[in-house]
């Protein structure tokens, strides 16, 4: 079970270094979970953009954690948080470990990374045979959102909704970077960064690091606040996109393997799609979080659009999206920015979600991304009993 | 042609022959010996089946465009002065699909399930790149 969060300051953070802000998540969770630094002795992390390949023993040496019984990295991406949750609930079920902290912070806004973070991200990509072609992320999820359009026949204004639905979100939320309300108008008018997509389909840069304590159930000090994984899925498949793009069976560019993830996720939990409070979906781009609707049965095929503009996906609607505002008008730095879905869901899952506070929320998604929706970690988290 | 200031590919035993091919505008991709597919990227091992048999064979560069974006802002890489860029996802008539780039294009031509044929752009002396252009009508 998640037995604390925490998250550092969000948005600009010029006056710590990437190190401060992740230390200072990691104490809060660490401090939200009723333990001592003492009591950790497992440590997951993404290293990001870090020079250094062990910058995981980096930080659990700053923290003082001398003795480990698990120190690792997860190289997922955007994903790399939820699989690290998976591989904490297998470390204190199994008896591994008894307090696992994950945690990670990045520092794309104010950061010394900022041109060496987008190679680094296309690094994740194909640098001999798409990055010569000036392949950028955007581009990346461009060709996705162009196929997605002329296959089901979509437009652009169907990406946008999931943009203006997100802003209402985040207009709840004291905390986020962009809180001003915005139409579709206002997205199809931002400009172009690589069609179809516009700036406003787009995430944010942000610094900010964020952190949770997972340990064995029960064992925390206040029992009622303990969050469930009531199931994890995990599903990769290809990153390069022509490869992605000629697909096998029935996963192709614009269907993507999360529904292999969504499907163990659910099984696991016994739960399906229509039993959702509210989820947390990996907005990267618009067009992330309509393909991963489709693909988690929250709707049918070429349905998100309608979905998303019939208010489905809004405060108080049927299924409340991204209730912190998402990567696209609350954080996103990097890699980690897919922590503050879960941080925020068990918030919500504890009922101290304050003014955005989804009504008896009992059970969450979360779900994180990376690599152009190739590479995903659906989570089903649950309240306290 | 525009000029793009190109980040370079790293070649390797792997690719050599791919990259000689394009160097003489006449591009070659690996073709199974045993289940007779060609495969794209260059590997060692044929991506279908598993076979390490393989055979170089000429390509007709002619295919259609699977899906594209016209790049428009790319802040912090080499080619950001070089916008807009049309990308593209080809699916060529022997089966695999390549990223590309689409040039020399006009109205109606960066579309899905537009013809394109394959054109060479010499990079430096040792890269030339493959890109495509709207296919002779
Ligand atoms: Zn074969």
């Amino acid at each position: 079970m998640i037995a604390g969060i925490g998250e550092s300051k969000l948005g600009k953070v010029p006056e710590m270094s990437a190190l401060g802000i992740t230390v200072d998540a990691a104490l809060k969770a660490i401090d939200d979970a009723g333990l001592q630094v003492q009591d950790i002795d497992g440590l997951l992390l993404h290293p990001a953009f870090h020079v250094s390949p062990r910058y995981h023993i980096i930080v659990a040496e700053t923290l003082g954690l001398y003795v480990k019984t698990m120190a690792d990295t997860t190289m997922m991406g955007g994903a790399s948080y939820g699989a690290a949750l998976e591989r904490a609930k297998f470390a204190v079920e199994s008896g591994l470990c008894r307090n696992v902290l994950i945690v990670g912070g990045e520092k794309l806004a104010t950061g010394h990374v900022s041109g060496s973070a987008m190679m680094a991200s296309v690094g994740a990509h194909n640098l001999d045979y798409e990055y010569p072609f000036a392949a950028t992320i955007p581009a990346y999820y461009g060709l996705l959102a162009q196929r997605y359009l002329h296959d089901y026949g979509a437009t652009d204004a169907d990406l946008a909704a999931v943009a203006v639905a997100t802003r209402k979100h985040a207009a709840l939320n004291p905390g986020a970077t962009m809180r001003m309300p915005i139409t579709v108008d206002d997205v199809l008018a931002s400009p172009v960064i690589s069609s179809p997509l516009h700036r406003l389909d787009c995430s944010l840069v942000s610094d900010g690091a964020a952190a949770y304590v997972v340990s064995a159930q029960g064992t925390s000090k206040d029992p009622r606040r303990e969050i469930s994984m009531l199931g994890i899925g995990q599903a990769q498949s290809y990153y390069h996109m022509g490869q992605l793009a000629e697909g096998k069976g029935d996963h192709d560019l614009v269907r993507t393997v999360v529904d292999v993830a969504g499907k163990r996720a659910y099984e696991q939990a016994g739960l399906g799609p229509g039993d959702m409070d509210l989820a947390n979906i990996y907005d990267s781009f618009t067009i992330t979080v309509v393909v991963q609707l489709e693909d988690l049965g929250f709707c049918g095929r070429g349905e998100a659009g309608a979905f998303v503009t019939d208010g489905n996906i809004d405060p108080g609607g049927k299924l409340p999206v991204n209730t912190h505002g998402g990567l696209l008008s609350n954080a996103h730095p990097g890699a980690c920015g897919g922590m503050l879905g879960f941080t925020e869901a068990v918030r919500q899952l504890r009922g101290e979600a304050e003014g955005r506070q989804v009504a008896d929320a009992r059970a969450a998604m979360v779900t994180s991304a990376s690599a152009v929706a190739s590479n995903f970690s659906v989570s089903i988290l649950g309240a306290s009993a | 042609m525009a000029h793009i200031t190109r980040p370079l590919p790293t070649i390797t035993q792997d690719s050599q022959e791919f990259w000689a091919s394009t160097h003489d505008h006449a591009m070659k991709l690996q073709r199974c010996d045993r289940c007779g597919r060609f495969w794209y990227y260059p590997g060692p091992v044929c991506h279908y089946c598993g076979s390490t048999a393989f055979t170089w064979t000429p390509v007709s560069g002619k295919g259609t465009i699977y899906s594209y974006s016209l790049l428009e802002r790319a802040r912090g890489n080499p080619f950001e002065g070089d916008v807009p860029i049309a990308i593209i996802l080809v699916r060529l008539e022997e089966g695999p699909v390549m990223m590309s780039n689409l040039v020399d294009y006009g109205d109606g031509d960066l579309a899905v399930d537009a013809a394109v044929e394959v054109t060479y752009e010499d990079v430096t002396d040792e890269v030339t790149l493959p890109v495509f252009r709207p296919a002779a009508r």
